[in-house]
Formats: C-alpha cells, structure tokens, sequence
C-alpha cells in the first residue's frame, strides 16, 4: 500500500495504491469513488478493506479524495460535482500510468456512485471502466434535504442541551442549513449541482457496462434502474442488497464499520468482471 | 504550504501527511504540531478538522503531521505484544522522529481531540519532545456542582412527569450513589483502571507543568454529566501548581465533535492562539533522550522511520 499524490499542481490529489502481491500489471484496475462528508469518513475502514481484498485478488485498486475533502487540496467549499468528476478521471488516468490494468472497474457509493456516473459519460477516456454503484444518489434534492435534516439531528444528539432554535429554523427556514452539512461546508455552486441532479443526468454512456448494488426499497434508485434497461442502451444489472451500513451514522456507534454482507456484494460484482 | 503523504515506523507501516509552510513562512520557532487520531476516525479528524487545522498552523508558519496510529485508518496493525496503549506510545514516539528526521524540529505540541487527548496525556509525561498539550474533551473531573448542574439543566428541558419518574428512582438508588469529585472517564459510565484519578492526573500536570510543558484544557458542551461549567477546573484544582499557567476554556456552544461551521472556526483559532503563544517559548528543560520502554527497540524504529520517510516521497504525475 502506498500513499501518494496526483493531479494538477493546483489541484492536488491524495490517494493510497493498493498493489497486488506478488507486483505484476495488466489485470483488473479499480478506482474507488468515495462519498461525500460525513459518508466519506463513516465508510473509510470499508473501503479500505475492499481495496485490500481486491488487491489480495490480484487488482490494482486506487483510493482517493476528491478535491476539498480528505487530505486532498483545497477547502470544503472548493468542492463540486463536475470539478469532482474530473478527479475520478485524473485518478483513472493515474491508475492506467502506475499500473497498466488491461481493465477498470469503477466503483462509486452514494454521492461518489452519481460522481462516477457522470465521469463515465465522458466517451474520450482511454479504456472506458466498467461502474459498480452502491446506494447511488438519484434524487439530489432530496439527499439536500436530507442532508439539513440530519445537520439539525446531529446537532441535537451533540449537544448535552438541545435549542429549540435549531429544529425551528429547520421546520420554518427551507434556506437554513443548506450552506453546511455535518461539519462540512456547501457552496453554492456544489448546492445547485446538487439540485440540479436527478436519474435523467446520470445516464451512463451507450454501451456501459453498469452494476447496481442498492435495497429493492429504494424506489428512486429503483425506478432508476428500469429506466436504464428500458431503454436498453446500456448494459445494466441490479443486485439488490439490504445492508446494515447507516452511511450517516457516527462511527463509533453501535453500527458495523465494516458489514460483511456490502462488503462481499461489491467484491462479488467487482470480481465478475475480472475474467 | 507543501503537504506530501509519508510513511513510517517500525515495520513502515504509519501512513501520516506531513504539512509544511511555504519557504520565507515559516515561524522562527522550533515548534510542530503533531495531531493525533479521534476515536477510529482517520488521520483527517472529525469533519476533517485536522487537515483544515494544518492549514491554518501553516498559513502562521508552523509544520505539522496528521497520522494514523497501528490499526486506524490507512496505517497497518503490527504484530507484537504491545498493549494498546504501548503501541500508541511506540507510534506517536515513531512520528516526532520522522518529523525530526525530516525537519529538524525538536519540540512538538500535541492537539488531541477525545481518545487523541488522552493519548497526548500519556505521550507529554513519557517524552520530553513534548512542549506543549492540548486536550480537548479528555478526562474530566467533577465536583457536586457539577451534579447539580447537571441535574438543573436536565430539569429544565424535562416534562414534570419524566421528572417525578426519575426523581423516585433517584431516591431508590441514593443509598449507593458515588462521592463528589470522582474521576470520570469520557468513556465509561464509571470510573476504570485506564483512566488516572484526581490525585494522578494532577500529579501528572504538576510534572509537566514543573518541565515548562504548555498546557491547554478544551470542555465541549457535549459533557453535561461531566463538565458543565466553566469555574469546574479550577474548582477542582484550584490548589494545585500547575493551574497558574494552565490554559482552559469551557466552551458549552462548541460540540464535541466540532459540528457547525461556527464550531470549527472557533476551535480552529484558539488552537491556533495558543499554538502562536508557545511556538517561540523555548523548554526550560534541555531536551534528552526520550525514555522508551527499550530503547534499543526505540533506536531501531528510528532508523527504519528515516529509511520509510526517503522513500515515501513517491513521484508526482506529471502534467498531462
């Protein structure tokens, strides 16, 4: 495993390279296109775990952060959607340099699982990847408000005295706590992205090879997904999954860092692709 | 500002991120900041705070590392038959030598947020590298009044019939309630074998303090049960020596996890004011050898570190 940076001297990447033992290229490459925040940082030990069960299997596996979150550059607000998927392409182009994999799988959750469907749609890239999506956002107005939500309940199981202030700017203000999220700051540009993202702006480029890992309950996903193979322009597989990860719970409670049952479902469906 | 990831240790297997101010920035102080793990949270803390609070040091000219300790985050588990406590004592020790090796710098302060303060704790009495520490949310002391505080407060946001129902079982339960002024673990319910009492951990300040170690002392207003007001510690150890140069803030509008942006800002700048009011302070104490449980052990880490480190630096892509 080894840590490094990538990407343009101004925007600097942080990633983790997970080689396969013994050393060797060609084979499958994976990228992993973490969620965002609080998501990022309660899934990390999971990622870390699939990158190295991937690696163990013979892969090459990049991790990394996107711009304005991790240790990579910039700060919270620096980040955004498309700047994002740009970074999933760098950290394609970086994984095709450091390991000539004959394959790429993308492997997105959450909000990373919508970054990396957008990244896809970029015909140009050399050796287009494959994409697994866990638990993808479909409905961006609604992961906003969910997300204001959750901001206030956070806040109200942080503190040992809860002001009432903070569920009634909530249920009165829909413009309050829409610029921060469970510590991490929003900028107008990501708010209106996110706004802006529904299931017609995450059609995968044609002839896609798309893997859906989400719970038969999610209906946005869901609805989704059979309008992909309806379509039919798109190579599409939905694996259905209830999983006990609370992508937003805090980390040190009572929920499994590392569910084994998401955890074999990705590296199930990243491994059906390694031929 | 230059940040590169490194690696470290004795079987190279810390994974930190090395934060270095921009050349003609840097402080004249011979300072670092070494910021440790919250929980099992990564080497980026609770909402990233560490990455945004290296940034901030390095804007004011101070270097710093953000790393995982054995089996957190990116940095591997070891084998041996350290405790956990050892093998993060070995790990922090691993880090401020690779921070030496790579800077120069041979005095540290330590910002530890929870578990982080408590590990910091143990690291300022064991190395004498350690100038300054701050502990945020770490272990926590109270006396009645910080019971009755408590217990008005609670009162206050509770319906009176949830009230009388605690009431009557607080009177069943009186006849084995503890003592004022018991320590408390952030931890646990009660107090435990890890977590020093009143007695030791003043002690241990005293020692530090006696060294010229700055220390800093953070209560979030996540602790209503164990710290709730803001005379608490100095009603506590009002008496001691060390509380003359002690730094403390009860802060009741900051969670403990810096949740707000406005929490953020505000735990950010005070790190950063404090670290400012320190980084030109030289240590009375000459600065030796640090003690280590073996420190043949110790002297072999190092050189591995100083092996780990060169190679660390991994080339940069180049541009497309």
């Amino acid at each position: 495993m080894r840590p490094l940076q990538f990407g343009d001297e101004d925007r600097s990447l942080f990633g983790i390279h997970h080689s396969p033992e013994p050393a060797q290229t060609g084979g499958l490459g994976v990228v992993i296109c973490a969620p965002f925040g609080h998501e990022a940082i309660r899934s990390h030990r999971l990622f870390r775990v699939l990158a190295e069960r991937l690696a163990r299997a013979g892969s090459h596996v990049l991790r990394f952060d996107y711009y304005g979150t991790g240790d990579s550059g910039g700060d919270d607000a620096e980040g955004e959607l498309a700047g994002w998927a740009r970074d999933v392409q760098s950290a394609h182009r970086e994984l095709l340099r450091c390991a000539a994999p004959g394959q790429v799988v993308w492997i997105g959750a959450r909000l990373g699982a919508s970054v990396a469907l957008q990244a896809a749609q970029d015909d140009t890239l050399a050796l287009p990847p494959k994409l697994l999506v866990f638990d993808p956002i479909v409905d961006g107005k609604a992961y906003l408000e969910a997300m204001r939500v959750l901001h206030v309940e956070t806040l109200e199981e942080s503190y040992s005295v809860i002001d009432p202030a903070w569920r009634h700017r909530l249920d009165h203000d829909p413009q309050a706590y829409l610029d921060e999220a469970i510590g991490f700051a929003i900028s107008p540009a990501l708010r209106g992205q996110l706004a802006a993202l529904d299931a017609a702006s995450l059609t995968p480029a044609p002839h896609s090879a798309v893997n859906v890992i989400a719970s038969p309950d999610d209906e946005p996903v869901q609805r989704w997904v059979q309008g992909l193979q309806a379509a039919n322009a798109v190579d599409v597989d939905a694996i259905a999954l209830q999983h006990s990860l609370v992508w937003t719970s805090d980390d040190s409670l009572n929920s499994a860092l590392v569910p084994a049952e998401a955890l074999q479902a990705m590296l199930a469906a990243a491994g059906s692709w390694r031929g | 500002m230059a940040e590169r990831p490194v690696q470290f240790g004795s079987d190279g297997h810390l994974v930190g991120v090395l934060s270095l101010p921009a050349e003609g920035r840097r402080s004249r102080g011979d300072l670092a900041c070494l910021m440790l793990n919250v929980g099992v949270t990564h080497r980026i803390g609770p909402r990233r705070v560490n990455v945004k609070l290296a940034r901030q040091l390095a804007e004011q000219g101070v270097a710093s590392l953000r790393f995982d300790l054995s089996g957190i985050g990116d940095s591997d588990s070891v084998r041996g038959r350290l405790n956990f406590r050892e093998q993060a004592l070995r790990d922090m020790q691993a880090a401020m030598d690779m921070v030496e090796a790579e800077t120069g710098i041979r005095r540290f302060a330590v910002i530890g947020i929870c578990s982080g303060a408590v590990n910091g704790y143990w690291l300022a009495q064991v190395d004498p590298r350690v100038a300054g520490l701050m502990m945020f949310d770490g272990f926590a002391y109270t006396t009645l009044k910080t019971r009755l505080v408590h217990d008005w407060l609670r009162l206050r946001t509770t319906p009176w019939r949830t009230v009388l129902q605690k009431v009557k079982g607080r009177l069943i339960r009186s006849m084995g309630a503890a003592p004022a002024n018991q320590q408390v673990s952030i931890f646990n319910v009660g107090p435990d074998e890890a977590t020093p009492t009143r007695a030791e951990f003043a002690a241990a300040l005293n020692g530090l303090a006696q060294r010229g170690v700055a220390l800093y002392m953070i209560y979030s207003g996540s602790l209503l049960l164990h710290f709730n007001y803001a005379a608490q510690t100095h009603d506590v150890f009002g008496h001691e020596p060390f509380i003359a140069g002690l730094r403390h803030d009860y802060w009741p509008q900051v969670d403990h996890l810096a949740t707000s942006q406005a929490s953020q800002r505000q735990l950010l700048d005070a790190t950063c004011d404090w670290i400012r009011s320190i980084v030109s302070t030289p240590t009375p104490s000459a600065i030796s050898t640090p003690s280590t449980p073996d420190r043949s052990e110790h002297a072999a880490d190092t050189a591995r570190t100083r092996s780990s480190a060169s190679a660390a630096r991994a080339p940069r892509a180049a541009r497309p």
